[in-house]
């Protein structure tokens, strides 16, 4: 057990070598290859952290699989006038694609034609109408935002989700600056989470022309509208989806914010594009189980099979990757089940301390086994927000007590002990009261006849 | 410092021209809350900053909002923003239509409109926004609040997304031990088995036994082996039953009992010998007696 232990970290040593745990091979489409001049800080930042970047243009025939294998790890639309797929791809391989664990992150904007509104489709994203845009005249950015009202300012303390896992807070210098086209992401779909959301005066409307005034409800506005919204796929494959080319661009990452009715501060998407890209190409929160190990207390290697109401002992090591390595994960809720179709344990596993040598945080617990005998799955079932699902399913079974294996002896059955013991004592007593006991050696008078 | 020294320039100008520009003038904003059938329920002038605290709409009431603007442009955005009080702040965006002299108005269904207003009796707060783009800063008027019923049949259930988090935990209800009768009832019994040896004891002190042949042993050598070794084989072969009953497999102790077996028949017969030797002598004796 010590040796795979030992083999897993070799293996994860190795990989640590990449930044990314899919893969280095990117391919972005951008809508035309002049377009590829907007974005240098962001091919500057994805290849300092050692991407291989294809840039295309939609016209370029490109093929996302070969021979059943990927191609590329991760895909950047950043083409939303995009009329057509480039030659070899489509809809439905953008989806293998994922499937197969690549990750893709979608920028739209207020041109966003059907090729990319379909795909969103796909994943329950539902992008509002072409030529829309996200207007807000309490929160746009007078410099950008002069004309139309259209670039608006985002507050991360209140419009953004608090999943630390994705985007910390903390990290962002300033609030963030938009302009494109909202989408909503469906409220019942568990796997898709809104991250960036429009403030409660937006809302989202036909930005061509702005000289008629909105006299209808808007489709969505305010929470409605989300701005950037994430998915991670059961295969834990990530998938960005954001309503903006513009807030990846150089012009917006070095604009500063301009809000009306405010002070000038910095905008932090910058930094918001860079951690979300690493939440996205698997770069942090990445979690992996190491090893999982159970055996009876008192015993060092797994049984064949247990016994019920047998003590064992589960342990479970998970890492977690982030910055290039892999480190120890800790957690305070990581829970072990029993479960023969429906749980029978449910407990907390508790985390053994961490010192200095540690890689993998160990998680372990001591139970006793159901009386129930059957073939039960020891499963940690381990899935929060921003980081992969974790599910480690051993299955074992549980055998009932043999014969021999019941007390032996029980305390109300002494009269029956008593009785066979006293047949046995009698014996002795009583061959040696008839053997020596002189019942025949004294001399008898006999009865007058 | 320059570039600093600047940008502050910048900021103060336009600061400035925010005061020169215009803002929206809004009048005569009007909220009447009608029953079905058109009878006013509550029906304020509202005046900014005068917020409505009383308010309460059943779900089949009609809210009428209006209003009238008085700058020449026409405001893009003219919308009641509703937010509920409760701890999902859930936000419905109503837009009144404008016409060209500057009136504008909304009639709101509760019935009919957006189905949030049907996730039950809640709470919500009324904020008029007025924006355009051709003029630079906005004009909002917190309305106040309003209390709508939720629908008595059939209401909206709000969407929700599973969220995982740590469950509670489940310990297992172990079979209770088979319940066993009171160990002083098995004590009881256990004496009462031993009674018998008690009234053998009785009996057999009534016939007088005085273990004269065991003194008598210890003056014959052979007949004091053969008694030891007859009575250790009883002994061993009783130890041999008690040790298989405990936890002995069988074949040990088949070879055992075989062996103790032909130990104690053959010291048996020396025994028994001794004893008929006896016997005889007894009648014997009590034959010459009767002689």
């Amino acid at each position: 057990m010590r040796a795979s232990i030992l083999l897993s970290t070799l293996a994860m040593a190795l990989v640590a070598q990449a930044t990314s745990l899919t893969g280095l091979r990117t391919l972005v489409l951008l809508d035309t290859l002049d377009d590829a001049d907007a974005y240098t800080d962001l091919w500057s930042d994805l290849e300092g952290r050692r991407f291989n970047l294809t840039i295309n243009d939609a016209s370029t025939p490109v093929s996302l699989t070969k021979y059943d294998r990927r191609l590329y790890d991760h895909l950047i639309f950043l083409a939303p006038k995009m009329k057509e797929y480039p030659k070899g791809m489509n809809a439905k391989a953008v989806v293998g694609f994922v499937a197969e664990g690549g990750n893709v992150i979608l920028a739209g904007s207020s041109d966003l034609a059907n090729p990319l509104r379909e795909l969103s489709r796909e994943f329950d994203v539902e992008y509002d109408n072409r030529y829309t845009s996200v207007l807000d005249h309490f929160n746009y950015d007078k410099d950008l935002g002069k004309e139309k009202h259209d670039t608006i300012v985002v507050s991360p303390s209140t419009q953004m989700s608090k999943i630390d896992a994705i985007v910390p807070q903390e990290k962002l210098p300033g609030p963030i600056l938009f302009r494109g086209i909202g989408h909503s992401a469906n409220p019942k779909n568990s796997l898709l989470t809104p991250l960036l959301w429009a403030p409660q005066e937006a809302y989202s409307w036909e930005s061509v022309n702005l000289d008629e005034s909105a006299d209808q409800d808007p489709l969505i506005a305010g929470k409605d509208i989300s701005l950037v919204s994430v998915m991670q796929a059961r295969n834990n494959a990530r998938i960005a989806f954001l309503g903006s080319t513009d807030m990846l661009s150089d012009a917006f990452f070095n604009a500063p914010v301009n809000k009306q009715g405010d002070k000038e501060t910095v905008n932090g998407n910058r930094k918001f594009i860079e951690e979300l890209t690493k939440w996205t190409f698997q770069e942090k929160s990445a979690l992996d189980v190491v090893a999982v190990q159970h055996h009876k207390v008192g015993e060092a290697e797994a049984p064949a099979h247990y016994r019920i109401k047998d003590n064992m002992t589960y342990t479970i090591s998970l890492a977690e990757y982030h910055d290039g390595e892999w480190h120890p994960f800790s957690a305070d809720d990581v829970q072990l089940e029993l479960i023969m179709l429906d749980p029978y344990v449910r407990k907390t596993l508790e985390q053994v301390e961490l010192d200095d040598q540690s890689t993998v945080g160990t998680f372990t617990t001591t139970l006793q086994l159901p009386d129930q005998y059957g073939v039960f799955k020891f499963t940690v079932n381990y899935k929060r927000p921003g980081l992969t699902y974790i599910e480690s399913v051993t299955t074992v079974g549980i055998h009932p007590f043999r014969h021999d294996q019941y007390p032996r002896f029980i305390s109300q059955a002494k009269p029956y002990y008593t009785s066979a013991a006293s047949m046995g004592v009698g014996l002795l007593i009583f061959s040696v009261v008839y053997l020596w006991g002189g019942l025949d050696s004294s001399v008898k008078t006999t009865k007058k006849a | 410092m320059a570039k600093l020294r600047s940008l502050l320039l910048v900021t103060l100008l336009a600061s400035l021209s925010t005061v020169i520009a215009e803002s929206w003038k809004v009048q005569d904003i009007n909220l009447i809350l009608a029953a079905p059938g058109g009878a006013k329920k509550a029906e304020h002038k509202l005046e900014y900053p005068y917020a409505v605290k009383e308010l309460a709409a059943d779900p089949s009431d009609v809210l009428k909002f209006s209003f009238k603007i008085d700058n020449k442009e026409k405001p893009h955005q003219a919308m009641v923003v509703f937010q509920s009080q409760d701890e999902f702040q859930d936000e419905i965006m109503v837009a009144a239509s404008v016409k060209s002299s500057g009136k504008g108005r909304f009639d709101l269904n509760f019935n009919k409109a957006d189905a949030k207003f049907r996730y039950g009796t809640r709470k919500y707060s009324m904020t008029f926004l007025v924006g355009g783009p051709k003029i630079d800063e906005p004009y909002k008027y917190n309305l106040g609040h309003i209390q709508v019923q939720g629908p008595t049949s059939n209401p909206a259930t709000r969407p929700a997304r599973l969220h995982y988090k740590a469950q509670p935990e489940i310990h297992h209800q172990f079979r209770p031990d088979q319940k066993l009768i009171n160990t002083a009832i098995s004590g009881l019994f256990t004496i009462l088995v031993l009674t018998p040896f008690a009234a053998l004891f009785f009996l057999w002190s009534k016939l007088g036994i005085k273990f004269e042949p065991l003194q008598a042993l210890t003056s014959k050598p052979f007949d004091l082996i053969t008694a030891v070794t007859f009575f250790g084989s009883l002994a061993g072969i009783e130890f041999v039953f008690y040790s298989y009953w405990t936890h002995v497999t069988l074949f040990p102790v088949l070879q055992a009992l075989g062996v103790l077996s032909v130990v104690a028949f053959i010291s048996g017969r020396y025994v028994l010998s001794a004893v008929q030797t006896r016997r005889l002598q007894r009648t014997a004796g009590s034959a010459k007696k009767e002689l």
